[in-house]
């Protein structure tokens, strides 16, 4: 099995380095809600695409979760 | 970030969210329904939108004055409150109740069809998706049901801030997207928590504080009534009330209104004496002629009486704001897609909070203390 990359860090992250990607979703979706308001077409199609970046973004993360696995020795 | 700090936000955060839980899983369960609710009525009735051909009500078709005498014809003894226009169809919609100040339970609501002239009867009501709007915005309690929720939508917003103050310490050490489920079922359910929380924060925001304005509808609309079109009317010679047995042409009134905000589609006029308008005013609201503008409307004030144009004056920003506010809160202007994504995250939401539930549900004495400690110190990784 492959093993699980450490997710565990010893140094702290910065708050820029924890907030970079909830921000990049956070402005992504206000932008996708915004836009779908400005027209039809070309606007609504950008908003579903950025609308749907937080549900593939919990897919992968649901994906790649940690599993209970009998071999743990911890 | 100092214990205490976060002691604080943490407290500030459990309660925020305790408080309106059970009331806003109730309105994601009935939103995920209303959210479809034009697909739905179109599925056990007829959808008029789609099914008459001719020429949009809003821009043309049978003489409006031709269209209420039929209204009142079926409504013998009734007074005129709305007419309402579509944009897409032929669908014309006229409101009539006993009196011009009627309340909206007394208030019945007649289809006509503007190409034909003809009558479709009453709207189609009662049905599941009436009894979920009526749970979803005031739980059958009337206003001070709908300031309720307004009151457990804002703790919502207060809960998602709070929950995004604790997410900074608390995720130092932890990779974005980590979900611990090989651990203790509480932390994969923090971990749940967080992750979904953060991923829905500005859709959730959004769709939260709408529904805060949208609740507070009615005190904004009756602010907007005794303060701006009060303005307007003493301005322009004073507001003696005039009976509906006087009140003069709409078509004349409505090419009034034309001649000031021309190549403008009107969304419907509200006649006198009631919440919308003045005691002598017909007040015919136009939409914005751009996408993003069509959602806010401008309304133009017609002596009921003389057919002369008031004044036409843009509503004030908080009106304009809760005018923006319906159509972000429903995510209905988007086409199907859309309305699927906003089921999903309307699930995604439904997962945020069943997971704080039971996240507090399944607490053991001293929990604060470890909570605190643990966000303080920031979550431990999983070892390779």
């Amino acid at each position: 099995m492959k093993p699980i990359a450490p997710s565990r860090r010893r140094t702290r992250q910065s708050l820029a380095h924890i907030f970079a990607l909830p921000l990049a979703l956070f402005a992504a979706s206000f932008a996708g809600l915004v836009l779908g308001l400005t027209g039809e077409g070309a606007p609504d199609i950008l908003a579903w695409a950025l609308l749907s970046l937080p549900v593939l973004v919990v897919a992968v993360a649901w994906r790649r979760r940690g599993r209970p696995s009998p071999q743990r020795k911890i | 970030m100092r214990r205490s700090t976060i002691r604080a936000w943490y407290l500030v955060h459990k309660w925020s969210s305790i408080v309106p839980t059970v009331f806003l899983l109730m309105l994601c369960v009935t939103g995920l329904p209303l959210i479809f609710h034009d697909e739905i009525e179109a599925l056990e009735g007829v959808d008029y939108e789609t099914a008459l051909p001719g020429a949009p009500s809003a821009e043309s078709g049978v003489p409006l004055d031709t269209m209420l005498e039929t209204a009142l014809a079926e409504r013998p003894g009734e007074v005129p409150l709305f007419m309402a226009f579509s944009q897409e169809s032929p669908l014309l919609t006229v409101t009539t109740g006993p009196t011009p100040d009627a309340a909206s339970e007394d208030m019945t609501l007649l289809f006509f069809d503007r190409a034909t002239g003809e009558s479709l009867g009453p709207a189609p009501g009662g049905g599941v998706m009436d009894f979920l709007l009526q749970l979803h915005t005031d739980m059958f309690l009337g206003q001070p049901g709908m300031w309720f929720l307004g009151v457990m939508g804002a703790l919502f917003v207060v809960a998602l801030i709070s929950g995004t103050v604790l997410y900074a310490p608390f995720m130092r050490r932890l990779r974005f997207g980590t979900l611990r489920m090989d651990r203790s079922r509480r932390v994969g359910r923090l971990d749940q928590h967080n992750l979904g929380g953060i991923v829905i924060l500005a859709w959730a925001l959004v769709v939260g504080g709408t529904g805060v304005i949208n609740a507070f509808a009615d005190p904004l609309t009756d602010a907007w009534r005794e303060g701006e079109l009060a303005a307007m009317t003493t301005e322009h010679g004073g507001a003696e009330p005039v009976a509906p047995a006087d009140y003069g042409s709409l078509d004349a009134a409505m090419a009034e209104a034309h001649a000031v905000l021309p190549g403008r589609n009107p969304q419907f006029i509200a006649f006198p004496g009631g919440g919308w308008s003045t005691a002598r005013h017909y007040a015919v609201f136009f939409q914005g002629d751009r996408p993003l503008t069509e959602h806010l409307l401008t309304p133009a004030l017609i002596d009921a009486e003389s057919g002369a144009l008031v004044d036409a004056r843009a509503m004030p920003a908080l009106n304009q704001a809760l005018m923006m506010s319906k159509p972000l809160h429903f995510g209905d202007y988007g086409g199907l897609p859309l309305k699927a994504l906003w089921a999903l995250l309307t699930l995604a939401t439904i997962w945020v909070l069943w997971t704080g539930v039971l996240l507090w549900w399944r607490r053991s004495p001293g929990e604060i203390e470890r909570r605190v400690a643990e966000i303080h110190g920031g979550a431990e990784g999983q070892l390779a």
